[in-house]
């Protein structure tokens, strides 16, 4: 007996077309942020100073560039490979424009000021809920989809969705627990040292389990779709999806390393970021690896470009990270532009290049048509690819080279640029302050 | 002015890298339109499946994975379970632990004025630019002051230790400057510092603190444990009046003419405390050696 149903391509389409607007307005955002930098006179008023514009700009492009970008990925694969139609149409609109909602008002509370000053979760506590509800709307609308499905086993993909969804709501409820004073002002619950253990483990886990669960299980259906192969490893995806869920939320403290918390919470987030690679590279390889026998494809497929720089991106990230968190390096690299170079091979890297490919994959197939220009999309790969060099390699090197001028210090043991400007010794602090101070 | 020459190519070069990446995504924009006028969105999908098979009669055989594959209730608990383990055994002990943040005894809440001030600096996102954790490096306590210490930092709701040097550490600011050196660089910081990339706060002089809010502030940080009297709440506009008349006079002392709402008297406030509790304490343990 065969089932007749049909897949809901109207919510993919609404997500991924959003996913396309909020990723140009978030790139915009970070470019007059980064022009703010060259150009301080760019703070042209006071909501659209650099210290407001940056949450905006992480926010829009986490949130709403990377997250509708996995709901897209998600609601188009999830139906696919459990041969269902979503559980709901209504809850699946629900999603979409709660979402969409929750965008927007970050777009205005941001630059009013309206932040809870801690990063990544800057939006003030009614939106912290509304957030929570549209999750709990996502969750309930993918298991659903799960528990009326038609395919008895789980593809690997949807362990990863379902990690993501789970762990999520872990860290956004925990690290969002504040007092509210206002509608527009709340304090976090937690304080000093604690408060900063539990905002990079939601930090650091934002990463884990936004931008990369989600987008391990996109490469798990999209990949091996665009390539038309099998997964290279079945067992290679249980080893590192479970090991890799279990080591990510410990590393969290290795944004705070040489701080003022505990030296064990350190010397465990140094030791489980390390032990990271491992799981990371098992992704990487599973995803690379699938290629195998198709590589010639790649040449001409802009879909598989876009793949395969991602994921090298992926595993280019993955390896710096545990690096920077051996404490030798990150005393040079914290606090630097090295950071900003390295979030970005990830952000633009892979988390955009993984956006692109799908966008070039799914449009002309939800529109019974073909890709209006081939041409075009390798233009865009190559645009791509170039600005992802002119972008990280400078501030590779800027924080690397400042690091080191920070802690030069000259033949008779005082500071070689005592200015933080970079004034040598001689004029102490600054022309100006030194003849206001005499 | 080496380093700073040095960033601003790198900055030049990043605005490039990033202007061309979003090049690449208009491009984008624009073949995706072109390929949705050339075709129709097929909103609903013709598929066909059979049915979902009985449990029993899905294969038991295979790998022992297959088993969880199954149980998608049960992949949600244990992932959960899975995640929960690290965080778990990294937060409770920072929480329960005492000897993990030891208290310092000379390290007080903050004033009604500069909880004002600090609120004010959060709502900046000074921290995007400016961290306040000096590490214990020679090189960072030469430059700033006494490295961080776990008590320093137990009233700080929420922390605001950062994570990027645009600017410097700001940990031990308080006191470095007098009140009008922070004055006149939050109207122009190119006037106290030539070659700063910091904007200007204009409007912290010319919008007015909102006092209506003290109570309800100092009353929350009541709730969350921070040692305020309990008669406090009722007098804090008072003490802050107070040290808003002290900030104005010290401001007039240099020649400058505030008026006490501005909040950039808050800012100051704030500014000049950061960091300085654990110097009161020396101060007091000096003065009986020099009488």
């Amino acid at each position: 007996m065969i089932e007749r149903f049909q897949y809901d391509n109207r919510i993919v389409k609404n997500f991924l077309f959003v996913t396309i607007m909020w990723g140009v307005v978030g790139m915009l955002v970070g470019l007059t942020a980064a022009i703010q930098l060259v150009v301080p006179s760019w703070n042209f008023a006071d909501w659209g100073s650099f210290g407001r514009l940056r949450p905006l700009h992480t926010n829009a492009v986490i949130f709403a560039f990377v997250g509708n970008a996995i709901f897209a990925g998600a609601y188009y694969s999830l139906q696919r490979l459990l041969k269902a139609r979503m559980y709901s149409d209504m809850l699946g609109k629900i999603h979409f424009w709660g979402w969409q909602l929750i965008i927007v008002s970050a777009v205005i509370t941001l630059p009013l000021g309206m932040t809870t000053g801690k990063e990544y979760a800057e939006l003030e506590w009614p939106i912290d809920i509304a957030i929570t509800l549209i999750w709990v709307v996502f969750g309930i609308n993918m298991m659903g989809t799960i528990i009326k499905r038609r395919e008895r086993h789980l593809y690997v993909a949807i362990w990863f969705y379902i990690a993501t969804w789970v762990t999520v709501a872990m860290l956004h409820i925990v690290n969002s627990i504040e007092l509210p004073i206002s509608m527009t002002k709340s304090y976090s619950w937690y304080a000093g040292v604690q408060d900063a253990l539990v905002q990079w483990w939601y930090g650091h886990n934002a990463v884990a389990f936004f931008l990369t669960t989600p987008f391990l299980g996109l490469m798990y259906y999209f990949l091996p779709k665009a390539a038309n192969r099998p997964v290279y490893s079945y067992k290679l995806s249980i080893i590192h999806f479970w090991s890799l869920i279990f080591l990510y939320i410990w590393a969290g403290p290795h944004h705070l390393l040489y701080s003022a918390l505990p030296e064990w919470a350190q010397s465990l987030g140094t030791v489980f970021s390390i032990m990271l690679i491992a799981p990371s590279w098992g992704g990487m390889l599973n995803g690379l690896l699938t290629l195998r026998g198709a590589w010639d494809r790649v040449r001409e497929d802009p879909v598989l470009k876009f793949f395969v720089v991602a994921v090298t991106c992926y595993g280019m990230a993955t390896l710096e990270g545990p690096l920077l968190s051996l404490k030798s390096i990150n005393a040079i690299a914290h606090f630097t532009d090295w950071i900003i170079a390295h979030v970005h091979i990830g952000g633009i890297g892979w988390n955009g290049f993984m956006i692109f490919g799908m966008v070039y994959w799914l449009v002309p197939r939800m529109y019974g048509t073909k890709l209006h220009s081939v041409k075009l999309a390798n233009a865009h790969f190559w645009l791509g690819t170039l600005g992802i060099i002119l972008y990280a390699v400078p501030l590779y090197f800027a924080g690397f080279f400042q690091s080191l001028m920070w802690k030069q210090f000259t033949p008779d043991g005082f500071l070689m640029y005592p200015n933080f400007l970079g004034h040598t010794a001689g004029d102490q602090d600054g022309l100006r302050t030194a003849r206001y101070r005499r | 002015m080496d380093t700073l020459l040095e960033i601003k190519t790198a900055y030049v070069l990043r605005v490039i890298g990033g202007s061309v990446y979003l090049t690449g995504a208009f491009l984008m924009v624009y073949n995706v339109r072109k390929t949705v006028i050339s075709g129709k969105l097929i909103a609903n999908e013709d598929a066909e499946a059979p049915p979902l098979e009985k449990m029993d009669q899905a294969k038991e055989s295979g790998h022992w994975h297959r088993w969880i594959e199954r149980r998608p209730i049960q992949m949600l608990v244990i992932s959960l379970i899975v995640v929960g383990i690290g965080g778990v055994l990294e937060i409770v002990p920072t929480f329960l632990v005492k000897t993990n943040i030891p208290t310092i005894s000379s390290v007080k809440p903050y004033t009604p004025l500069e909880l004002h001030g600090r609120d004010i600096y959060v709502r900046e996102g000074c921290y995007t630019c400016h961290s306040q954790m000096v590490r214990p490096f020679r090189s960072e306590t030469e430059r700033y002051g006494e490295y961080a210490k776990a008590g320093e930092f137990v009233y700080d709701h929420p922390f605001q230790w950062g994570s990027k040097r645009t600017g410097p550490d700001l940990l031990r600011v308080g006191g470095k400057y007098p009140d009008s050196w922070h004055y006149y660089h939050m109207y122009d910081p190119t006037s106290m510092s030539p070659g700063s990339l910091m904007p200007p706060y204009m409007h912290m002089f010319e919008d007015l603190l909102d006092t209506t809010t003290t109570k309800r502030k100092i009353e929350a940080m009541r709730t969350m444990g921070v040692p305020y009297a309990a008669d406090f709440p009722a007098h804090a506009n008072d003490h802050l009046s107070a040290q808003q008349d002290k900030i104005v006079a010290s401001l007039k002392k240099d020649g400058i003419e505030a008026q006490k709402e501005m909040e950039i008297i808050a800012v100051i406030a704030y500014l000049q405390r950061v960091g300085t509790d654990i110097k009161a304490k020396e101060v007091v343990e000096a003065k009986p050696a020099n009488p």
